[in-house]
């Protein structure tokens, strides 16, 4: 019983052509007379280019025989009777097996399955080493293995190849154009969009020092600023929107396809992102005077009038802890030395507080990540006090902990070897040791009232970095949501394909079954897989118990560095 | 077409079923019960005591919930969840082995005394089809067998996918599916003298 692949919209009878390798699928049926006229067609087809191309991908297409449909059949399915061609001995019955030919304009394919990257790895071994070593498994394994591909490539090609021969039927001595562009740009815009390019790329790669010195200025920045990295990866966006979607020459459909969704999901993200901005800017311009009261009344007291509070609390022996009163006094004295000079500055920017909001609105009105992206700008510049405080009561602490990790070895009797990165038994002079035991007493009597005031900063710095994340999130979540992906396969399933199955339903006259040829959508974790990778690596970097490492280790807390999120 | 049922004293939950374009290994969710009575031991059930049970416990918690909606929308979730789990229940799962084409693995689900609702399948074509193996499997002190298909996807990595995931039949009827599978994709007709288990 051989099966062969028949085309669902097809019920009329003539000589049908198509494949016989791999397996046998047919693509058209030619109302002609005689087998040499479509050869003769097909041939004509085949010398074309965009024949050459189909040829490249599916291989030759071929007459296969002629078929007649009985005009009693009233199935849901054509049941053709075909009778092959000669040079094989088709005496086997046929079964049919169903597949839809899809036009390439409509960007609806057949695809073996998504380009999943590097899940099961592990498995992946096992099975590998377990399938080298199986001696039962006589038969060697099948050196065609991209016969999946050329079918789907064949089930998806069959109507521009029955559009190429039905165009040189009708005209059969003009050239044959292409069948279909869509997207077809007129030429002005084109001479437009080149011109942007070739600006964009001269001042990308030229050597001049007028156009580099701001460049480099713009990369320095970017390492500090998100406002900076946003409008990079914003331009970088438009860019690529503005190159548009090249017409891929005969129809790789699943590139095409790919470009297609890529081009508006970019588009619906910026737009999405504008009129998101457009209404905060609504809000932000109602809303002026109360955001500005509350900000002024309440930031104030709490980052310095608070601050200083608790650095005199602490100062004078917190909570009965006895604290070394000169070391105490010292810190506390310069803690608020700093933030006082801060204030100060502070003071002189709270009359450009109004100008600060108009540059807030006017942020928003470009999109909602640039209004976040200031935010969190403004969160790093308002706390920059208790960055400095904590930078040095970080280096204070971290020193303290080196010199009292080594004072402990000397304790012992060891010696960190560097040579080597170990402890080895070292014999100290006895002066070394006096001196060491004095020191470790110092450091150890000194230690409670440093810690106090690390843990003090290291708590406000912890608590500004998780803000700070949930902006970050914030603003990758906005410039990333898949949003046309998901609206795509909610709409048309078949034009995000994420693997094929046959589907089998008993036909009318109840005896029997169709098989037809069916599409599975992409999975969700495809859809959302560059989104979850992102989500990964932010929490990596902002994950509760590495902050509470480093913060006791007294190693400095950072925010993600730049490359990790806007790739 | 022709629909068989190969073992029918000890599994007669496992019927083969002939079409002309391929061949369905049917294993229903019920089997019989171990101890040689011949009773059925259903395994998706149309309805049981405790849902009985269901409307009693409402009638009483009704006079409470009725006057915050958050009872309400508890309630109503709660119910919601009963009928989901109550329908989608495993009906019966299948391996479908086109000879040249591939073999699809498919797990309907439903009512138990209706059509299937949601019908869950995987097509693996059959060069991507590296093997079809019974594989050994430890839970706590027992052992399971089950069946495998080792295929490679597209980017070339080895994965596996279990056929009859959540009925797990026992070994006999694996056996048979395994012959079949092996006899028909990969033309290696296995000799019943060399099974020793």
């Amino acid at each position: 019983m051989t099966s062969v692949f028949w085309p669902s919209d097809v019920t009329r009878s003539g000589i049908c052509y198509g494949w016989n390798h791999p397996e046998i699928c047919v693509a058209g049926v030619l109302e002609v007379e005689e087998e040499s006229h479509a050869h003769t067609l097909l041939q004509h087809v085949a010398h074309s280019t965009e024949g050459q191309a189909l040829i490249k991908l599916c291989g030759t297409p071929r007459v296969l025989g002629c078929c007649a449909f009985s005009s009693l059949m009233r199935a849901s399915y054509p049941r053709p009777d075909i009778t092959m061609v000669s040079g094989q001995s088709w005496a086997y019955p046929t079964t049919y097996i169903y597949y839809r030919r899809y036009n390439t304009s409509s960007l609806r394919f057949y695809a073996l399955g998504p380009n999943e990257t590097h899940r099961f790895e592990i498995q992946d071994e096992y099975m590998r080493s377990s399938l080298k070593h199986d001696f039962s498994n006589t038969t060697t394994s099948p050196s065609v293995s991209n016969t999946g591909q050329i079918m789907v490539n064949q089930w998806n090609s069959a109507k521009t190849l029955q559009q190429l021969i039905e165009h040189k039927q009708r005209v059969p001595t003009v050239a044959i154009q292409e069948v279909n562009t869509p997207l077809q740009k007129p030429p002005k815009y084109l001479a437009i969009n080149k011109k942007i390019h070739s600006t964009t790329d001269g001042i990308k790669f030229s050597k001049s020092f007028f156009w580099r010195f701001p460049s480099c200025v713009f990369a320095f920045l970017s390492e500090f600023s998100v406002v900076v990295q946003q409008t990079e990866s914003r331009a970088r966006k438009l860019r690529h929107l503005l190159r548009g979607v090249h017409s891929v020459p005969n129809g790789d459909v699943r590139l095409k396809s790919s470009q297609y969704i890529e081009f508006y999901s970019t588009l619906w993200i910026v737009l999405n992102d504008l009129i998101i901005g457009i209404a905060l800017r609504q809000l932000l311009r109602q809303d002026r005077q109360v955001l500005m009261q509350f900000f002024v009344l309440n930031f104030e007291d709490k980052a310095v009038h608070k601050l200083r509070q608790v650095l005199l609390w602490l100062d004078s022996w917190p909570g009965g802890l006895k604290l070394n009163t000169e070391l105490s006094r010292f810190y506390s004295h310069g803690f608020m030395g700093l933030i006082a000079l801060w204030h100060r500055s502070f003071r002189t920017i709270i009359h450009f507080l109004p100008m600060l909001f108009s540059v807030l609105e006017l942020g928003s009105a470009f999109g909602v990540t640039m209004t976040l992206a200031m935010v969190c700008d403004l969160v790093c510049v308002f706390m920059a006090h208790i960055q400095l405080c904590y930078l040095v009561s970080v280096t204070v602490y971290d020193h303290l902990l080196r010199l009292v990790a080594s004072l402990w070895n000397l304790f012992r009797g060891k010696r960190h070897n560097v040579l080597r990165n170990r402890t080895d038994p070292w014999e100290y002079d006895v002066d070394q040791l006096l001196l060491g035991t004095m020191l470790f007493t110092l450091v150890a009597y000194l230690f409670p009232t440093v810690l106090v005031y690390y843990i003090l900063f290291a708590t406000m710095r912890v608590s500004t970095i998780l803000v700070y994340a949930s902006l970050e999130t914030a603003l990758a979540f906005m410039n990333n949501f898949p949003l046309f992906a998901l609206m795509l396969r909610v709409k048309d399933p078949q034009r995000s394909p994420g693997g094929i199955y046959m589907r089998v339903e008993p036909s009318k006259d109840g005896n029997d079954v169709d098989v037809c040829l069916d599409s599975h959508p992409l999975p969700l974790s495809v859809t959302f897989g560059q989104y979850v990778e992102l989500w990964k690596r932010l929490v990596k970097h902002y994950h509760p118990f590495r902050l509470v490492w480093y913060v006791m280790s007294g190693q400095v807390l950072d925010t993600i560095p730049r490359k990790y999120i806007h790739n | 077409m022709q629909r068989t049922r190969p073992l029918p004293d000890i599994h007669p939950e496992l019927s083969v079923t002939e079409w002309p374009s391929f061949r369905e290994y049917r294993v229903e969710n019920w089997r019989l019960a171990r101890d040689g009575s011949g009773s059925i031991v259903p395994g998706a059930t149309s309805w049981e005591w405790i849902d009985l049970c269901l409307p009693v416990v409402f009638s009483f918690i009704w006079s409470r919930v009725r006057g915050s909606i958050i009872l309400c929308a508890f309630a109503v979730l709660a119910v919601a969840f009963i009928t989901y789990c109550r329908c989608t229940q495993v009906l019966h799962e299948s391996v479908l082995v086109f000879p040249t084409h591939g073999i699809q693995l498919e797990t309907h689900r439903g009512y138990p005394l209706l059509k299937p609702l949601f019908v869950s399948r995987r097509f693996i074509h059959v060069s991507f089809l590296e093997d079809f193996i019974i594989n050994e499997g430890l839970r706590r002190w027992n052992v399971r067998y089950y069946l495998a298909a080792v295929h490679r996807s597209s980017t070339d990595t080895i994965a596996i996918d279990v056929a009859f995931e959540n009925i797990l039949p026992y070994f006999p009827v694996l056996l048979e599916v395994y012959q079949g599978v092996q006899e028909l994709m990969f033309h290696r007709p296995t000799n019943n003298a060399h099974i020793h288990i």
